[in-house]
Formats: C-alpha cells, sequence, structure tokens
C-alpha cells in the first residue's frame, strides 16, 4: 500500500515543527512569528533559509505588505488566499504537503503558515548566491562574443532568450537529483528540432535515477545510458552563442540549475571540431583552421604511436638522413620506444594535469617550467630521445588545437590504446588499433545519431562539415539547409 | 553477453600482445645504420665490406679495420670487411666487429668489385636483395678495383663516401654520365627483360680520394665484358633517354682549338623503331631541345649563323650515339635493346635473332636520326665586344 503523504497540521506550532523538523537544529533555517489581520489577528510564521532569500525582497514586498493589508474578519484559509493575492511577488503558491513545502524552504523559498489554515504559502523571494556573467574562460574566443554561462538556470534561460527572441524558442522544465531536486530545462527550437531526438531526450531525463545531481557530467552520462563511452557523444560548452547556433541547427540544449555549461545532444564528431569562432572570421580561413583541428586530432591519436612503429620495428621507412640524426640522438636511451613514450607522455599528462589544478599564474609557470626543465633534463639524462620530446610536444599542441576539451581528453586517452598495439606489433599493431577506433567510432551513436554523420553515413544535403562555406541570408527562412535529416 | 565478452575480449588481446610481433623489433638505438655495402671476389670466397655509422657515445671498442671518420649526423662512420667462403657468413661476422647490430635497410650504395662483376653478378645481386634486402632505390655500381677501397675513401668534404657516392652518381646523372636507371632493382629487372643488356656506373678513387664515375660498364647478362668511353657514355644516355636534364657540348667549328658551345638539354626525346621494308634497319632517333650556353657560335662577327650551328650540334650528337653503337657491337652486348624492338613487333622474328653471343648486333643495320633545336639562350644581355673566347 503506498504511503500517505503527510499533511500539514492546522495547528501553527505543530505546522512550524512538521517544517522545521527535517532541517533538525541547523543555523540558516529562520522562523519569524507575524500575526495577520485586525486586532491580536491570526498567528502566523514566516520560514526561510537564511541566504538563500532576497532579504530586501522578502521585507519589502512580504513582511511589510502583510502588515499593511486590511484583512477584515476571515478564516484562516482567506487569509491565505488575500495574501497571495496581495504580495507583489514572481510567484505565491498554496501548498499543503509538508514534504513539498520543505522542499521549497530548501530552494531558497518563503513559506508562510497560518494558524488553523492547514497549508502554507509558498512565496519565490530565492536569491541564492551567484555570480555576474562573466567571459568564457574554456572556450575563448578572439572575435565574437565572450559572455558565459554562469550557474544560474533563470539567468541562462534569459541569456538565450536575449540572443534567439524568437517565440519558437522552448524551454521545457524538469527536475531530477532525489535529494538534491536540481531543476533544469530542456530548450528546443520548434520546427527545427528532430522530434525523435527530443523524445529520446525526454525519455532519458525521466530514466534517471540519482542520489544528487550535482553536474551536467552526470546528466551526460545518464544520456549514454550508463555505458562505457569512449568519446564525448554530447557537447558541453559554456557559451550562449554556441548554444544558439545548436539550437538552430535543430539540436535540443539541457541546462541545469547549479552548472555554467549547457549540455547540447546529439554531437557529431565535425561539430566537435567546429568552433563557434569559425562564424566570425573569413570562410576560408576557419576552413583551413577545421582541417588544422581535423589534423590535430589525429596527430593526437596516431603521432606517437606512428613514430614508436618505425623507430621500433620500420627503420627502414625513415628517410636515410633522419634516420642517421635520429639514431645518433638515440643512443644511450636505456629504453625502448614504447616505454620512452609512456614515460614522457605520462609526464607531460602530469604537467597539463597540474597546470589545470593549480592557481592561474602559478598554474602557467608549472606548465611552461615543468614542460622545459622536464623535457630539457629527460634528453640530458638520457632518458629519452630528443626527438620523442619533439613527437610529445608535437601531439600535446595537436591537443589543444581542439576546440572540445572532451573530445581532447579521448583521443589524449585512446592514444595510450594505439601506443600499445604500436609499440608490440609495429605499423600492423598501428594499424589494427586505427581500424578498430575508427570502426568503433563509426558505431557510434550520439542520441540514436551516427557519430560520423554527415559523412558516414554520407548526407550530400548537409555543406557546413569541413568547409565554412559562407552563410546565405535565407538559411534559416529555408529550413535550414544544414537541418539533419 | 557483451557485457562479459568484451572485457574478456580485451583481456586476450591484451595478453596476446606481448606474445606477438617483438622479435622482429630493431630499436633505432639499438642498431648501427649501414649506408653502403661493397662486395668481392676473394680467393677464399667472397670479401664483404660495410660503411657503418657507429653513434658516438657507444662506439667504443670498434675493431673496425677501416680509419673512422665523422659525419652521418654526428655519428662515426666506420668501414669494416670481413671474408668467407659464403657471402652470408661473411656479413654474418661482420657484426662481431661492431657494438651494435648494424641494419642494411639505409644501403644507399651497393658496390661490387670489378672482378667479381666479370664473373657474373647474378650471386651478389642474389644476395643483395634478398639476404641483405637493400632498399630498391638502392644504387648498384661497379668499382674500379674493389668494393672495399671504394667505401673505403674519404671524399673530400664528406666523410661518408657512400653517401659521397650517391651524391657523385647524382651528378652524373644530371651530366648524362649515368643512366637513370642505376638501382638494384632496375639492374634485376633489366637482366630479366628480354633482348636487352644491362651497364652500370664505374667509379673510380680519384688521387685525391674523390670519387669519379668514369664511364659505363657494359654487361652481356649479368658478366662485365667490356666499357663505354665517355663520347660512347654521352651517347648511350642520349639514346636511352637518359639526357634530359644533361648537356650536349659541340665545336662551333671544325679548326683545332675551338671553345666550342654548351647546349644544356631542357627536353629530349628518343626512340629506336624498326623501319620495315626493302631494307629493314633499325632506325634510332634522337630529338633535342635546348638552350644554349654561350653564344659565341651564333656571334655576327666571329661566329656562324644558327642554322650552321644546329648542324653540328646534331653532327655531334651522331658521332657520340655511333660511339656507343661501335662499342656496343663491338662488345657484343645489346645495350639498346635493338633485338628488343623487333621482338615487339615481328615476334618470331626476334626470338630467332636473340642469341647468347648477340651475333646480331653486326648484321643489323642501324640509322641515326638526331635534330638539335635551340630554344632560347641562356645569355641575358648582348656579348660585350671581345668578350669572346680566343
Amino acid at each position: 500500500m503506498p504511503e500517505r503523504r503527510p499533511r500539514l497540521p492546522c495547528s501553527l506550532r505543530e505546522a512550524v515543527d512538521a517544517v522545521c523538523a527535517p532541517f533538525g537544529k541547523t543555523m540558516d533555517l529562520m522562523i519569524r512569528r507575524l500575526s495577520l489581520g485586525p486586532a491580536d489577528g491570526v498567528p502566523a510564521a514566516l520560514i526561510y533559509c537564511e541566504g538563500l532569500v532576497d532579504r530586501p525582497a522578502l521585507e519589502q514586498h512580504v513582511i511589510a505588505a502583510l502588515q499593511r493589508m486590511e484583512f477584515g474578519p476571515l478564516t484562516a484559509g482567506d487569509l491565505l488566499r488575500v495574501a497571495s493575492r496581495g504580495l507583489s511577488l514572481r510567484q505565491a503558491k498554496r501548498a499543503a504537503g509538508v514534504r513539498r513545502i520543505v522542499q521549497a524552504v530548501a530552494a531558497g523559498h518563503a513559506v508562510l503558515l497560518c494558524d488553523g489554515a492547514g497549508a502554507a504559502l509558498l512565496l519565490d523571494v530565492a536569491k541564492g548566491p551567484g555570480r555576474q556573467v562573466d567571459v568564457s574562460e574554456l572556450e575563448p574566443v578572439i572575435k565574437g562574443p565572450r559572455e558565459a554561462f554562469v550557474e544560474n538556470l533563470g539567468t541562462n534561460i534569459a541569456m538565450l532568450r536575449r540572443i534567439l527572441s524568437d517565440p519558437r524558442l522552448r524551454f521545457e522544465s524538469f527536475t531530477a537529483g532525489q535529494v538534491t531536486h536540481t531543476p533544469g530545462a530542456i530548450a528546443y527550437f520548434e520546427g527545427q528540432v528532430d522530434r525523435r531526438v527530443l523524445a529520446r531526450v525526454r525519455h532519458g531525463l525521466r530514466r534517471i535515477r540519482v542520489q544528487k545531481l550535482l553536474g551536467s557530467r552526470q546528466m551526460e552520462e545518464a544520456l549514454t545510458r550508463g555505458r562505457w563511452v569512449l568519446l564525448p557523444i554530447t557537447s558541453s560548452t559554456e557559451r550562449p552563442d554556441r548554444v544558439v547556433a545548436a539550437l538552430l541547427e535543430g539540436r535540443v540544449v539541457i541546462l541545469i540549475q547549479g552548472t555554467p555549461n549547457a549540455i547540447i545532444v546529439p554531437v557529431t564528431f565535425w561539430h566537435l571540431i567546429q568552433s563557434p569562432e569559425d562564424y566570425y572570421t573569413v570562410p576560408q580561413f576557419a576552413t583551413f583552421t577545421r582541417i588544422m583541428r581535423v589534423l590535430g586530432s589525429i596527430a593526437v591519436l596516431a603521432l606517437p604511436s606512428f613514430y614508436i612503429a618505425l623507430t621500433s620495428y620500420h627503420l627502414e621507412l625513415l628517410p636515410t638522413v633522419l634516420a642517421l640524426s635520429m639514431n645518433v640522438a638515440h643512443a644511450g636511451v636505456p629504453f625502448p620506444g614504447l616505454v620512452e613514450a609512456f614515460l614522457m607522455e605520462l609526464i607531460f599528462e602530469a604537467v597539463r594535469e597540474a597546470g589545470i589544478r593549480l592557481p592561474k599564474p602559478a598554474g602557467q609557470a608549472v606548465t611552461i617550467v615543468g614542460g622545459l626543465i622536464i623535457g630539457q633534463a629527460a634528453i640530458e639524462a638520457r632518458l629519452v630521445s630528443p626527438m620523442m620530446v619533439i613527437v610529445v610536444a608535437a601531439t600535446g599542441v595537436a591537443s589543444f588545437t581542439l576546440p572540445s576539451y572532451p573530445l581532447a581528453v579521448s583521443l589524449r586517452t585512446l592514444r595510450f590504446f594505439v601506443m600499445l598495439f604500436s609499440g608490440f606489433l609495429g605499423l600492423f599493431g598501428f594499424m589494427t588499433a586505427m581500424l578498430a577506433v575508427l570502426l568503433y567510432v563509426s558505431a557510434l551513436r550520439s542520441v540514436g545519431r551516427p557519430f560520423l554523420a554527415p559523412l558516414a553515413p554520407y548526407d550530400p544535403t548537409v555543406s557546413d562539415v569541413l568547409v565554412r562555406r559562407p552563410q546565405r541570408p535565407d538559411a534559416l527562412r529555408r529550413g535550414g539547409h544544414r537541418r539533419r535529416r | 553477453m557483451s557485457r562479459r565478452l568484451g572485457p574478456l575480449a580485451l583481456l586476450c588481446l591484451t595478453l596476446l600482445l606481448p606474445l606477438t610481433g617483438c622479435w622482429s623489433r630493431q630499436e633505432l638505438g639499438q642498431v648501427d645504420l649501414a649506408l653502403g655495402l661493397g662486395i668481392d671476389r676473394a680467393p677464399q670466397g667472397y670479401r664483404i665490406s660495410a660503411q657503418v655509422v657507429i653513434a658516438p657515445q657507444a662506439s667504443g671498442g670498434v675493431s673496425a679495420t677501416g680509419a673512422g671518420g665523422g659525419g652521418g649526423g654526428g655519428g662515426i662512420t666506420v668501414t669494416v670487411a670481413q671474408t668467407e667462403a659464403n657471402p652470408s657468413a661473411a656479413l654474418h661476422d661482420l657484426r662481431t666487429q661492431l657494438p651494435k647490430r648494424p641494419v642494411y635497410s639505409h644501403v644507399e650504395v651497393a658496390v661490387v668489385g670489378e672482378a667479381l662483376a666479370r664473373q657474373g653478378l647474378a650471386p651478389a645481386l642474389d644476395f643483395v636483395s634478398r639476404t641483405v634486402r637493400v632498399r630498391d632505390d638502392a644504387w648498384l655500381v661497379v668499382a674500379r678495383g674493389t668494393a672495399e677501397q671504394l667505401l673505403r675513401a674519404r671524399p673530400p668534404g664528406n666523410a661518408l663516401s657512400a653517401r659521397g657516392l650517391r651524391r657523385t652518381l647524382e651528378q652524373a646523372v644530371a651530366q648524362s654520365l649515368a643512366p637513370r636507371t642505376g638501382s638494384v632493382i632496375q639492374f634485376v629487372a633489366t637482366l630479366a627483360d628480354v633482348g636487352v643488356d644491362p651497364v652500370l656506373p664505374i667509379v673510380r678513387v680519384g688521387s685525391a680520394g674523390q670519387l669519379e664515375v668514369e664511364g659505363l660498364a657494359v654487361f652481356r647478362s649479368d658478366r662485365l665484358v667490356g666499357e663505354l668511353g665517355r663520347d660512347a657514355t654521352y651517347g648511350y644516355n642520349y639514346v636511352r633517354g637518359n639526357a634530359s636534364t644533361g648537356v650536349l657540348a659541340f665545336g662551333c667549328t671544325s679548326q683545332p682549338g675551338d671553345a666550342g658551345s654548351l647546349l644544356s638539354v631542357t627536353r629530349q626525346r628518343s626512340r629506336v623503331r624498326p623501319v620495315w621494308g626493302a631494307r629493314t634497319r633499325l632506325r634510332i632517333s634522337v630529338q633535342m631541345h635546348g638552350i644554349l650556353d654561350d653564344r659565341s657560335c651564333l656571334r655576327p662577327t666571329t661566329g656562324i649563323a644558327q642554322a650552321p650551328a644546329q648542324t653540328l650540334a646534331r653532327a655531334a650528337l651522331r658521332r657520340r650515339i655511333q660511339a656507343a653503337l661501335t662499342t656496343a657491337t663491338r662488345l657484343r652486348a645489346d645495350i639498346f635493346g635493338l633485338a628488343r624492338e623487333i621482338w615487339r613487333y615481328r615476334p618470331a622474328l626476334g626470338r630467332g635473332l636473340i642469341t647468347p653471343d648477340r651475333g646480331y648486333l653486326a648484321r643489323l643495320p642501324v640509322e641515326v636520326v638526331t635534330a638539335v633545336t635551340f630554344d632560347n639562350s641562356g645569355e641575358l644581355a648582348e656579348p660585350i665586344p671581345g668578350g669572346a673566347w680566343p
């Protein structure tokens, strides 16, 4: 038999106890006693979490307004109704379930309880701690808008609406997390969106059964149905302009309270190597940089492995002059190419990770100093050959050309798998591993859409993949030539 | 199923990795790269020599019989040699003289001694291409004297004689002194071809240690039977289409002491075709276009007109081709593939012609047709009065 949901008691004392009990003796829970109505009036209480509510709004629009109101001889239940009409707030809802009232208090609402009412008024005066809209740090561009999302969902929605002020832009709210009750929103552009993708996203969000939803990563993992996915099949961005572009391309965007990132689904490999900046620069240069990024992604995956295969198995493929100088440079290095490459790559990853974790000025210093000094010392100690340092550095630089950080991380991880095969089987292993990666990527799907689309499977109607063509003014009106099928 | 099968497959694959492939591993730092390989006939069998670049950090303890030298990207170059009854055994024993295992995949020049070439190159070719497995584009040359002497030479400005030799050969090709088809694989292909005999450059060590291409060694089948002199070498290369970047020197007059003129060839076309008819013959036609480096022939006051100059150039071209033809006939080596050309059009007739002694060369009438066109002058301005060579 289902458990009956507890309702708010009629007695004010009991009601206050019922609402406050789940919080225990937390210091930030405030209870303010009031008296509503004529003469001594009806005893009432305002319960809220200090720090989550907008104090000036609470004082001015709730407490002062309630005290100014002329209630007349009314019952306690009527009092709440009158109060909800008289308050100048965004939202004032009546609720009777204790659980809902408790959640509202935890979410930053103020709750008005009246003696004898058996219900509460949920007053939306929430104003949590938040930061102002700032410059995008993770996805900087040289040209184009610089603002980035913040942690507040409402602010993020407003930013999108401000850029894309079209009635076809839709937001659907949802709540996820059995403990955190994190609010979120699904955004899409009506008419452009692929309904099947939208249905899949809705279905995926309904299936989320997590205790606490603290970030977008959990949401992304929920959309991948908990499978091990080696490449990012969702895209995360902190740039509203990128989200708007995705919306206009018919993608679905998920925004979550507390996360300054939006999740874009579905994504393809080609989407991940595109940058918002491509549309703020001349098409030729954007095309060139896209090609550079594709080459960069191949280099990240293949360069160290190819080097290992050549220097450990297929010396005859090296040009003679290069082989001679590399042979001399390699003399005295005690490790085989595979160990050498693993050593340097792991050091590089450690330096990179340290650079991220440390404060910005220290991080830069660690990255530069670590890279220079460790590389130089490793060469002088004959731990690695200079050519290996060049290969590792070139791979690192290539990974930084990728605008999608998760893609770069995934490729860097996959690189070790290819290196292992090259180290044991030479070019044969290299080709085997690369083929395995290619097969995997070809079979990968992002919310039902092939990851390599529109090139595999080929869709000739989609032109904006590698070549950034000059945009036509009527692109959207015609239904969008970039719309996926 | 896939949840269990996937990790299992990955585990199997990972366990398989250490068991496969590693035995063919040759780490770059663990080997010495050989750049030149020499094969000589010795009284006890074969003498194999190799020019190897040794990384300096590991060069101690080299029991090389040759002098070391710098070069090779900072490495030390040594030439080691070993004599054994069997070339493979000699090659294997070379390893004992080197600190690390030599790798022959970067051999740029394979040199055979003159004596071995006279006996026949087939065993050496088999050894070079199948046992040593040198690169397909490695040059094959005949050494005046022994191959070992050539590899031990120290050309001025280049401690690596193998590299220096390759450079010398490339320059010789540019000067129409060596054929473009000088690699091991092309020599083998020519040997396998019907009705054509191969040639190889002959290289000698000069008095100052410099390497010089003397001419072309002419083979009948795989045996060295003689040489083409300088003029005949030019003639051979003109006919074989090897002169598109070469030169043609000719005299302006028939007077002794004539400084002559030089034509830098820009394009060239040559063909050997049978002409059927009452008097069946082979026609060698060579057309040459080029830039006249020096217009002294054409000076209004001292020189001659363009047409006579072209006639003189044509005659010089013809004379060299004739020299090559005469030498080839004397040596009874069909270096122009005359029999092959007949075989192409009349297979039965061609098959009948091709005999081991190449006796048909003396009987076949050959007609040489030449044409020379001066496309341009290499000079930027009019000649200075009195500036012509005396």
